[in-house]
This record gives structure tokens, sequence and C-alpha cells, in this order.
């Protein structure tokens, strides 16, 4: 079929098309022409820029830091200095693919949130182990003045402490703990009262209620919502519960007599049936009767779609971390309770297991931001991360903005965050369960629990542990993958010695640097017995693993 | 005009040997230590006479892994090692790194098998008997007694304890190193025979020497007054331990649980 | 059609070759060098930056014990079969469009066609999550409002391990993708008017004319947009992501050897493993392309 020509009057219609593209094009290099300018000075040198990413876009947080940032700039400003910090945030679902590749560039952000392995940490950022023992200066009159930078942090920055590389190589900035949130008048619809759940059992009264007033009024009522897409919820639970049922093992059956038990001395006793399996597998019961209160396709749901079933009142009970809690709290258009995750009662069958609630003293920091290698700007960068951990901005840009509990010690606790205030529980230690070892155990194991949920499996327990020994070919991959990293790590661990060595070596070197390299030196030959020690238990998890699959072979050979 | 610019050209020289000026050798040690191996191989090159030169360019041949070259960096670390021309302190540092990166490289069987055949132990003795007071000999005896204690045959254990004993009764050297030595032990201890009253001496001998890891310092005052309680029923040595871990550590994550311990004890206030 | 180039010729058109030479060293460093890094990686244990062990055919033997890669192979063959059954519409899209007499609306139809192009993938992928949403997402809601499922009852799209790779599938419903109506279109285009009045004068109708002129004049853009369909679907795997994640859905069933290798490479930081499994796909890719060349003809 030939085509007649278009109409003449359409050429005025591709002009102005073509206006309008050429147009976009150049306001498009314009901006890119002015955001390359403002991170590298180029149109205005005299401004030092430095750059600053993470994944933190929950409500508050980079509005916390803009306005921290404000702040530094008018400091500066007044010392006659102009600086420039800017704020870069990446998306947490391709932020670790994001970081690895900025590293490896070579051309990475001055501050960026660690993610990933120690050995990326050690090899692309800065030690900090220098800096930490002095104070922070941004501290000068208020009530955290002259005490060293590190024991101004409520756990004295242990967990910044790489324990791979005995170094420092960020400082964190906030801590998390784990609270369920209540929306109080569907609680209230539903029950008849406003009294919060404590007990296992009384949550699970209140999700049956919450599902028979849905039913009653033709809604799709939600009684427990759940990150599904990426697994947290359930992750959390079931350590949660494991640990409330088993926290004795922490107590009794560590061989060294260590704060925790570890994976492979738990797989040690399963191998040789000194633990009571029925006691380790009691979570799983109690996984599947609060599964039934999740939502059907919960696997499929993540954050942002529980978290619209929320405000939109479907769901009665969200258990979640706090750096979701000022976006909980603030979008709902109804009151919001926030409480603990009930423990197990005295009219649940697991009861005579029950060890106690899980303690969250101590709880680590995170949130940990290091200066990289390749940064120009090392002494400017160093400055900030001071500004941004001193007492009243760590407060401002967390309380305030986010409503994130703060790193530093003595914050003054108000209104909501009280209910993010650590508690200390039965004194019980949380254990991570012996039933995965690396990531994709942890996924199968999880999905395991999922099944379970999805297909109301009548003996969970047992298809769980069979489910369990089927993981075992992963597990014993990963373990022998850690163990080969292990042995990459003794070999880089020599070459970090040699090159604090190195620094020894020097003629004309700082008292207080030499002290510093001194500390480092003695520390890596600790952190060196420790890895001995962690290659042990590595070990016993892998011959524990042998012996249970064994076991399960002849199990096999017998019935058939 | 003489005195005039002698005066003058002494305050020059004066000037360059202050703070401000770093040699060369500074230079490329610092660039080394920094883990900065371009520069400090860029500076390592550029003053190829000095002799931390050429121990910088051997360690970053092993050490650094964009760049390996182990066929040049490991013989050249044994030629320093064997070069007693040479400063004893580069020496020393070279012998240790390459008794060191054999013995890793070997541990990837099949992988490099051009640390095949080294014997790393001999320098790690050579090391230990010339340097006996050297922070460096702390971690040779670690890693001599690595090799043994990996065989996870008791024998070899019991070998491998001798040899950090041995080496501890005759060390002279910087006290804050024999921590790391004392918790070895210790474990060995336990892992060969759950000899858990040995394991406590040696336990409580790492925490007097002073252990630089404050969480390994935690640890450790944790795991003594937790054997005396569980393993060797002594409570009034772990209740004394307990409220020392208490009195140090008030915000640690361990302090509700060592109070539900003394608690448990029967100890009131606990 | 190439000719040898004498030596004067040469010295006389060096600009032109020099104008050439430099797009063949772009491809050469940023296409084919990193092809030819990545085949080397399968031989080793690599973490994407300093760890890098020889392991000999190592990864090679992972492949052949991963049954997740091999079932994954079965996945995405479901999803070639299935986008060759959505290649019709496209077609038939382009037919009747090529059939349209008044040329205004026949310009109208095309503009309609292509402005969807500028939405970006993952938007689009997004979207249908969306829709996919299983307590209130708009699939659902649109069932309940037709009766077809009660005001409470859920059909987990993207959780059931039955549903979730119809749904991947059915996704782009009604599946008229632009690019294809427009290469098809422009293959219409060009069929002379004097074919189509010999075939009215047969008495040939519609449908004959289509099956029996129509589609075998076009069949050079349907053997190339096949391939390319081929090509893509077999490395495609961020619609998987996007959908049910890095797990691939419920008990991975909808695992894709490309999510597999993203999975490996960027999550479990084993580089090389990731190289190996790109490789084989690389391997499968050639296969079946191999296959289509000999096999789909063309009619001139």
């Amino acid at each position: 079929m030939a085509k007649k020509d278009l109409p003449s009057n359409n050429s005025i219609a591709n002009k102005i098309g073509l206006f309008m593209a050429l147009a976009f094009y150049v306001v498009s290099i314009i901006m890119v022409g002015i955001n390359t300018s403002e991170s590298t000075g180029i149109i205005d040198r005299d401004v030092e820029t430095i750059t600053v990413a993470h994944w933190q876009l929950e409500d508050g947080f980079r509005e916390g830091f803009d306005e921290a940032i404000k702040q530094y700039e008018a400091l500066k400003a007044k010392e006659g200095k102009r600086v420039k910090v800017i704020q870069t945030t990446v998306p947490v679902r391709g932020y670790s693919q994001w970081f690895i590749t900025q590293l490896i560039s070579g051309d990475p952000s001055d501050i960026i949130e660690l993610s990933g392995a120690s050995r990326l940490h050690n090899q692309y950022f800065v030690p900090l182990s220098s800096y930490i023992a002095r104070p922070n200066p941004y501290n000068k009159g208020t009530p955290l003045a002259g005490i060293p930078w590190k024991d101004t942090y409520i756990d004295g920055m242990n967990s910044s402490l790489d324990q791979i590389y005995a170094d420092y190589f960020g400082v964190g900035t906030f801590f998390h703990v784990t609270r369920v949130y209540v929306n109080k008048k569907l609680l209230r619809a539903a029950t008849g009262n406003d009294k919060m759940p404590t007990t296992f059992d009384e949550w699970m009264e209140d999700c049956r209620q919450l599902r028979e007033y849905g039913e009653k009024t033709g809604k799709a009522i939600i009684p427990i919502g759940v990150r599904g897409f990426d697994k947290v919820t359930l992750k959390h639970l079931f350590v949660q519960y494991f640990s409330q049922l088993n926290g004795r093992l922490n107590d009794n059956n560590t061989e060294f007599c260590t704060p925790n038990v570890s994976v492979g001395e738990l797989l040690d006793g399963m191998s040789r049936k000194k633990l009571d399996r029925n006691r380790l597998l009691a979570a799983v019961d109690l996984i599947k009767d609060v599964g039934k209160n999740f939502s059907e396709g919960f696997t499929a749901t993540d954050l942002e779609q529980t978290k619209f079933l929320f405000f939109t009142g479907n769901v009665g009970f969200f258990p979640e971390g706090t750096w979701n809690a000022w976006s909980m709290v603030k979008n709902s258009p109804f009151e919001v309770e926030v409480i603990n995750i009930p423990v197990i009662g005295p009219n649940n069958q697991h009861y005579k297991k029950f060890t106690g609630q899980i303690s969250e003293a101590g709880v680590g920091v995170g949130g940990k931001f290091g200066i990289t290698k390749a940064s120009k700007h090392f002494d400017l960068a160093l400055d900030f991360m001071h500004f941004l951990t001193s007492y009243k901005i760590n407060q401002l840009t967390m309380m305030e903005y986010c409503k994130w509990p703060p790193a530093v010690i003595k914050a003054e606790y108000k209104d909501l965050l009280k209910k993010f205030k650590p508690t200390e529980g039965d004194a019980m230690r949380a254990i991570n369960p012996p039933f995965y070892i690396g990531k994709k155990s942890r996924t199968k194991t999880t999905e395991v629990l999922e099944r379970i949920i999805i297909n109301d499996i009548d003996n969970p327990k047992k298809y769980f542990w069979n489910e369990f020994v089927k993981n075992i070919p992963f597990m014993l991959q990963e373990v022998k993958q850690s163990l080969d990293d292990a042995e990459r790590q003794f070999f880089n661990l020599e070459g970090q010695r040699s090159c604090i060595a190195a620094g020894l070596l020097k003629d004309k070197l700082l008292p207080q640097k030499q002290k510093a390299l001194e500390l480092r030196y003695s520390m890596g030959l600790e952190n060196l017995v420790e890895r001995l020690n962690r290659q042990y238990n590595s070990k016993a998890a892998f011959k524990a693993l042998k012996l249970l699959q064994k076991e399960d072979a002849d199990e096999q050979k017998e019935v058939k | 005009m003489d005195k005039i610019l002698v005066i003058v050209g002494t305050l020059l020289i004066t000037n360059s040997l202050s703070a401000g000026n770093v040699t060369p050798k500074d230079q490329i040690l610092e660039a080394y230590s920094n883990m900065q191996y371009p520069q400090a191989r860029r500076l390592a090159y550029k003053h190829s006479k000095l002799p931390e030169s050429r121990l910088v360019k051997a360690l970053c041949a092993v050490f650094d892994r964009k760049k390996q070259d182990l066929g040049y960096g490991l013989p050249e670390l044994k030629n320093i090692y064997n070069d007693k021309n040479l400063n004893s302190k580069l020496r020393l540092q070279a012998g240790l790194a390459y008794a060191r990166a054999a013995q890793t490289l070997q541990m990837r069987e099949g992988v490099y098998p051009i640390a095949d055949g080294i014997d790393f132990n001999a320098i790690y003795d050579s090391i230990i008997n010339t340097y006996p007071d050297s922070p460096e000999a702390c971690f040779a005896v670690v890693y001599q007694a690595q090799s043994l204690f990996e065989s996870s045959d008791k024998k070899n254990n019991l070998k491998g304890i001798s040899i950090l004993e041995k080496f501890l009764t005759n060390y002279k050297g910087p006290k804050n190193f024999l921590a790391a030595i004392n918790i070895l032990i210790a474990d060995q201890y336990i892992i060969s025979d759950a000899n858990y009253r040995k394991a406590t001496k040696y336990m409580l001998n790492a925490y007097k020497s002073g252990i630089s890891n404050p969480r390994t310092r935690e640890i450790v005052l944790y795991r003594i007054g937790r054997t005396y309680d569980l393993k060797l029923k002594d409570k009034k040595s772990a209740q004394k331990y307990y409220r020392m871990f208490i009195k140090k550590y008030p915000n640690s994550s361990s302090t509700p649980i060592i109070k539900r311990y003394l608690r448990e004890m029967g100890v009131q206030n606990g | 059609m190439a000719v040898e180039v004498s030596a004067g010729k040469l010295k006389y058109y060096w600009p032109v070759y020099l104008l050439v030479a430099i797009p063949l060293v772009m491809v050469l460093i940023f296409s084919y060098y990193p092809i030819f890094n990545g085949f080397i990686h399968i031989f080793y244990e690599w973490d994407g930056d300093t760890v890098e062990e020889y392991v000999g055919l190592g990864n090679v033997y992972k492949i052949m014990h991963d049954t997740d890669l091999w079932k994954s192979f079965g996945v995405v063959g479901i999803f070639v079969l299935a986008n060759l059954f959505k290649m019709i519409i496209p077609i038939m899209a382009a037919v009747v469009l090529h059939h349209v007499i008044n040329e205004r609306a026949n310009y109208i139809y095309r503009i309609m066609f292509v402005i969807p192009m500028v939405v970006p993938a993952m938007v689009f992928f997004l979207m249908w999550k969306y829709f996919y949403e299983p307590n209130a997402g708009v699939l659902n809601e649109i069932l309940r409002a037709c009766g077809v499922i009660k005001a409470t009852e859920i059909i987990q799209w993207l959780s059931n391990s039955v549903l979730v790779i119809p749904s991947l599938v059915f996704a782009g419903f009604p599946w008229v993708g632009a690019f294809g109506v427009l290469i098809y279109l422009a293959g219409l285009q060009n069929i002379p008017e004097d074919i189509y009045e010999a075939a009215e004068i047969d008495g040939a109708g519609p449908v004959r004319i289509f099956w029996k002129m129509e589609l075998p004049l076009i069949m050079t853009q349907v053997r190339i947009n096949l391939i390319l369909m081929i090509i893509g679907t077999i490395q495609q795997w961020q619609n998987v992501y996007l959908f049910v994640g890095e797990s691939g859905g419920p008990n991975g069933i909808a695992s894709v050897p490309g999510l597999i290798v993203f999975r490996e490479a960027f999550s479990r930081g084993l580089f090389g493993y990731g190289c190996a499994v790109g490789f084989l796909l690389f391997l499968v890719t050639l296969c079946l392309t191999f296959i289509n060349n000999k096999f789909v003809r063309t009619k001139k």
C-alpha cells in the first residue's frame, strides 16, 4: 500500500517538537554541569566539597542530615572556610552492588555508609583507631566534653571495631531495636478494649478476634502485617522465639565459656544428640501459629505494600524495626501503639521450655560511616564525622528528625522515643538457630518456614527437620567457603601486620601515632588468635553436619 | 658576609630537618603503612638505593593482590632476610613476612605451587632464637603453633602448647603481646584436654598482662567468671570476677546476663 | 562489497579508515575485552576485586551439580515459548494498522503505539507488580468487582508456586510491543501495491493474503525479531528480580539463569562462578541462534 505525503501543516508541529527537544537537551546539559561543578569544584575552586553517601531513605533521615549539613557549613563559614557537603542517597536494594562498584572504580564518595565484607573496609577505608581515643572537639560544653570519642557511644564503639582486621573503619550514628506497631483503633474495634498483648497467646487471641472482625464486617483485615518479600519479619520472629525457648544454651553449652554459643557448638551438640532436638524445633510450631495471621500471599508483599495496608487500616500488628517508627506513626490516620514482641506465656504448650525475654542491653550501633582512602579531603571528612556524631547533632539528626535512638550516651529520650529504650527483659541473650550458616541456607530455611505456613503442614517440626537435612549440602558448601575465606584472611592479616610494622620502622614518628600503631599491632595478634578459635568452630560445624548427613542416610537405609 | 651566609644556611638546613620535611625512607614506609601500594611502589622505585625500598618492593609484590608477583616477592624477601649487610629490623620484617606468606599460601593447597616446599617453621625458629624479645617473635611463635594445632591431633596440640609455654617463660619483651599467647594456650587446653583449670590460669595471665582489643578484654573477663562458675564450680571466685565485670563494663550487653547469674547464685543485688 | 585496498589507496583514504578504527577500538575495549576477561575468570575463584585463585574446572563442576541452575533453564524455556506466542500479537497489530485506509487515523494510531515506549521498563514492571499485589492490587480488585472472587478472597499471584510463572508470563498483556509493530509495519509497507492487486484479482481473501503473501514477505523481520527475542529472554532477569526478588519467588521456582548470575556474583561475591554461568548462557544463546538461522528460512 503506497503512502501519500503527510499534510504540510505538520511541519509546524515538527518544528515545535524539535525546539522542545533542543530546549530540554540544553537544560539537561546545564543541570549536569551545575551538579558536576558542585561536586568537583570545577567552577568554584575555593569551596572544599565532600560527598556523603548512604542508603537511609526512611522518613526524616535525609532531612536531619540536611539540617546538620546546613549548620556545619554555617559554622565553617564563620571560621572563614568555604565548605560544601553533598548528601547522596542510593536505594537499599542496589546499595551493596553500588558500594562495591564505587570502591573498585577508585572514585567513591568521601564518606560512605559501610556495607559488605570486612575485606572491603580494610582495603578501601581509612582506619580510624588513631582518632577514636581523642575527645570529639564538637562535644565541648556538653555532658560528653573531654570524653574519648569512642566512650561517647552506648557500646563504646565496640560494634564499629572490625573483628577481622582489629580496626575501626567507620563510626556509627544510631541503633535500632524491633517493636510491634499496633493499630489501636482497629484493635479496639475488634477486641472491645485497649489492652495490648504481652504474651504470645494473648497476641494470637487478639489476632483471632481481628480475623473474626474482618469476616463480620466484610473487610480484608490482616492481623499481622509482614515484610515477606525480603523475608525480614519471618527471620526475626524465628530467631526471637528460638532464643526465648533455648536461651539457656548460651549459658551452659559453650565449650569455651564465651558469652554466645556458636553455631558450630550447637551443631556438634545436635550431631551427638546432647541437645534436645524437640526443644530446638519448638519455635517452628510457634512460627506456624503466628504465620496463620499473616496475609495470604505475604511472601510477595514488600515493606511499602505492608506499610500502605497498615496506613489504610487493614493491618492490626506490624513487627518492624524502629527505623520505620516515625513513618508508621506520622502517616497513620489513627493512633499507633508501640509494644515489645510478646513473650511465650504460661498458657502456651511450650511454656515449660520458655527461658526468658531477650535482653536488648548493649545493642550494637549501626549506620556506620567511613572515610574512603581515595578521598582528597580527609581532614574535612573527619571533621564532619566528628560534627555528625557530636552530642548535640547526633540527637538532632536522629531523635528530632527521624525519631531514631541515637548512638551517643546520656541522650534524652522523650515521647515516642521512650518506647525504644533498650530493655533488659529476663537477661537472656539471642541465639542464632543452627539451621543455617550463610545466605543461601538461610534463604532456604526461611522458605521452609514459609511453606509450613502456606501449606499448613501437619507435622511442622518433622517437616522442618527433613528439609534441614536436605539443606545440609548447601551448608557444607558455605562452611567450606568460610574456611577457604579464613585461609585467605590469614594471608591478608599478614599483609596488614607488615603494613603496621612498616609504620613503626619510620624514623620520625609522633609519640601519639607510635602508640596507635603499637596498639593496632598487638590487637592484630589478638585478632589472629580469635580467628583461630573461629576456624576451630567452623571445622566443628563441618564435622557435625557430615555426621548429621550420615545419620540421615543410615536412617533412610533402615527404613528401606 | 660569610658569617651571614653560614647563619642563613644553618637556619635553612635546620628548617628542612624540622617536622615539615619527610625523608624518602619515611615517605616509602608511610605509603606502605597506609596500604597505598601504587604510591609505595612508585616511591620505592624512585629511591631504589634505599634498603627500605627493597623491602617495600618485595612486600608489595607479595601482598598487593592487584599486582601480585610472588615469583619476585617471595625470593626477594628471603634474600633480604639472609642479607647480613642489612639492618636487623628490616631483615626481621622480611623473614617473618616471607615465612608467614609461604605458610598461608601453602594452606591454599594446589593454588600457589610457588610457595610449596618453603620451610617456614625453620624461619620461625630462627626469628624466635635471634630476636627472642621482639613482638615479631610473638607472631612467629603463634604462627608456628598454628601449624601444629591445625592437625587436630592431641599430640601435636600438646606440643604446640609446650612451645608457647616455653616462649612465655623466656620472653622479656613488651607485655601487651603476651595476652594473645595466653588466650591461645587457654583455648588449646580446653580443646585438647578440657583442662579448665589451666585454661583459667592462662586467661587470668592474659587479662593481667593487658589486652589491647577492648572487646576481647570484656570477653576474657566474662570467660574467667563463667569458667569458674560453670566448669570449676568455684562460686566464690566466679562471684569475684562477675562483680569485677559489672563494675568495669556497666553498659555491656553481658552485664544483665551476669547479674542474672549472680541472682541465680542467690547473691542479692545481682 | 569488500574489495582489496592497495597501499596507494590506503594512503589516500587513511582518514576514513581512522574514523572506522576508532569505534572499532572502542568496541574491542568495551565489548570484547570484558567478554574475554569474563571467559578467563571462569577458571578462577574471584571476588570481583583482589582475590583471584585459579581453580581450573572447579566452577564447571559446580555448574554440573547445581540443580537450581538447571531448573532455571526450564523456567527460561517456558518464557521463550511464551514470548514466541506473544510475537503473534504485534504481527497482527501491524497487519491491521497497515490496512487502515485513512491516512490521518493511521498516523494517529502509530503515534499511540510509540508514546508508551517512553515509559522506562522498570516503571512498567513496578506497575504490574502493583497490579499483582494480593491485598489491594488492581487485578484482585477487578476480579472482586466482577464477582469472580469473593470480597475477602485473595489470589496470590506472585507468592503461589503454581501461579507465579503464569503471572510473570501474563505481565505486559496485551503484549503489543511498539518496537515489534513498527518493524513489521515497515516490512509490510515495502510490499508493492501490484502484488495486492494481483491477489485481489485472483480472488484471495484477507486471511489468504496474510498467510501466503504478507507473512512470507516480512519473514526477514520476523526472523530478526525472533533472534532478538530469544537472546533477550534468555538474558533477562530484571523483571523476575523486581517481581519476586533475589530468591526467585516461592522456593526459587521462578529463578532464571540471569538472576542466578546476579545472585552468585553480587550477593554471594562469587564472581568467578557468575562468569561461568554467564558463559553457559552465551553458549545456549549461540546454539538457539544457530538453530534459528538454520531452520527459519526467509523466502525471497
